[in-house]
């Protein structure tokens, strides 16, 4: 079952539609529901090496659907150090939950400044009504 | 239709008239285990056709379909092909677009014209010699024969995904080969496609390597078809 269309208040946005929950160093990321809805059902996740490190602004993996795929942004930059072997197994979580059982990795942050660069609920909503 | 239109233009014989009608024309598919039911059409051979009617509109059905499953394709005058999707509609029918298509004829591995097969491959590569009448005349069978009996360089096969990838269009083949049609097979949940590799890797069981967007996945040459429906 396909999740209805939420952007929870806790969350911190990047405009490529990925989504951060920053807890102390670590932060917990993943794609919006706008995103899956765009891509249809996720029929694969190429994730990360766990170790790796991720860069703000740059890829760190895919997801596909059966007609796309598309590069995963990091909202954040930081060392991967969790990937959740539940959406490498079956990717169509990210649809069913999008900001819960979907996440996609973990990473301790390497520049939690960068945080301020992010979005608020509001400000990322904005960017949705634009596109 | 271009390539048609020109070959046919270009041999057209004195006195016959070749011209390009294709706008003319709207064709609608309507396939999948149910269809001839809905339409209440009875079953016929496959490859031939007859004229009928759906709520008033003059149909062509045709029993061309290209998607491994029971169906025909209608074909109607451009004008009507509203009118003829609505009364498909009504029988309740279920759109889909054409990347639902390309995963069930990839799975019975039908090729595809502008992916799997086309000008620049000749027809025993693509393996399609079942197709040529190699000990009649008709333009190419001189070379198409020199090819089989050479054997081809390069080889159309099926193959499906050993490791957690999905194979795409134009993907490069480690040892020289192409992609030429990839996706995820619903049937089976593992990558599968169809690509030309050199003739010596074309046989079923056969490992392949696919440079999947820079890394290397593996795959294996599979007999036609990727899945068969259960009966």
């Amino acid at each position: 079952m396909a999740a209805s269309e939420s952007y929870p208040d806790d969350l911190q946005y990047h405009p490529e539609h990925d989504w951060a929950r920053i807890e102390g160093d670590e932060a917990i990321l993943g794609v919006t529901w706008y995103a899956q809805d765009a891509l249809g059902e996720l029929v694969h996740f190429e994730p990360p090496d766990a170790g790796s490190t991720v860069a703000m602004g740059a890829s760190y993996g895919e997801v596909e659907s059966v007609k796309a795929v598309s590069d995963l942004i990091s909202p954040l930059s930081g060392e991967v150090l969790e990937v959740n072997q539940k959406v490498v197994d079956a990717p169509e979580t990210v649809n069913e939950d999008p900001y819960g059982d979907g996440w996609l990795i973990r990473i301790r942050l390497t520049n939690p400044d960068e945080r301020e660069q992010l979005l608020d609920v509001a400000a990322y909503k904005a960017v949705l009504a634009e596109s | 239709m271009d390539a048609v239109h020109g070959w046919l233009k270009e041999h057209e014989l004195r006195g016959s008239d070749v011209r390009d009608i294709s706008e003319d024309y709207a064709l609608l598919a309507v396939q999948g285990p149910n269809a001839l039911g809905k339409l209440g059409l009875q079953p016929a051979r496959a490859f031939t056709w007859e004229m009928g009617e759906l709520d008033g509109v003059e149909v062509m059905i045709n029993r061309t379909g290209y998607t491994g499953e029971e169906g025909v394709e209608l074909a109607c005058m451009s004008d009507d092909a509203e009118v003829l999707w609505d009364a498909i509609l009504a029988r309740r029918v279920t759109p889909a677009g054409l990347g639902a298509r390309d995963t069930l004829r990839l799975e019975v591995c039908y090729p595809l014209h502008g992916n799997d097969i086309g000008p620049q491959w000749d027809a025993i590569s693509s393996g399609l010699g079942w197709a040529c009448a190699l000990d009649t005349g008709f333009t190419g069978a001189e070379r198409l024969r020199e090819i089989k009996e050479r054997g081809p360089e390069q080889k159309l096969v099926p193959f499906r995904m050993t490791e957690k990838a999905i194979p795409r269009q134009g993907m490069g083949i480690e040892g020289g080969g192409e992609v030429t049609s990839g996706s995820l097979s619903p049937m089976l949940e593992v990558g599968i496609g169809m690509g030309y590799v050199p003739g010596a890797s074309a046989k079923a069981g056969t490992e392949l390597v696919i440079d999947v967007r820079g890394r290397a996945r593996r795959a294996e040459v599979s007999k036609k078809p990727l899945y068969k429906k259960e009966s």
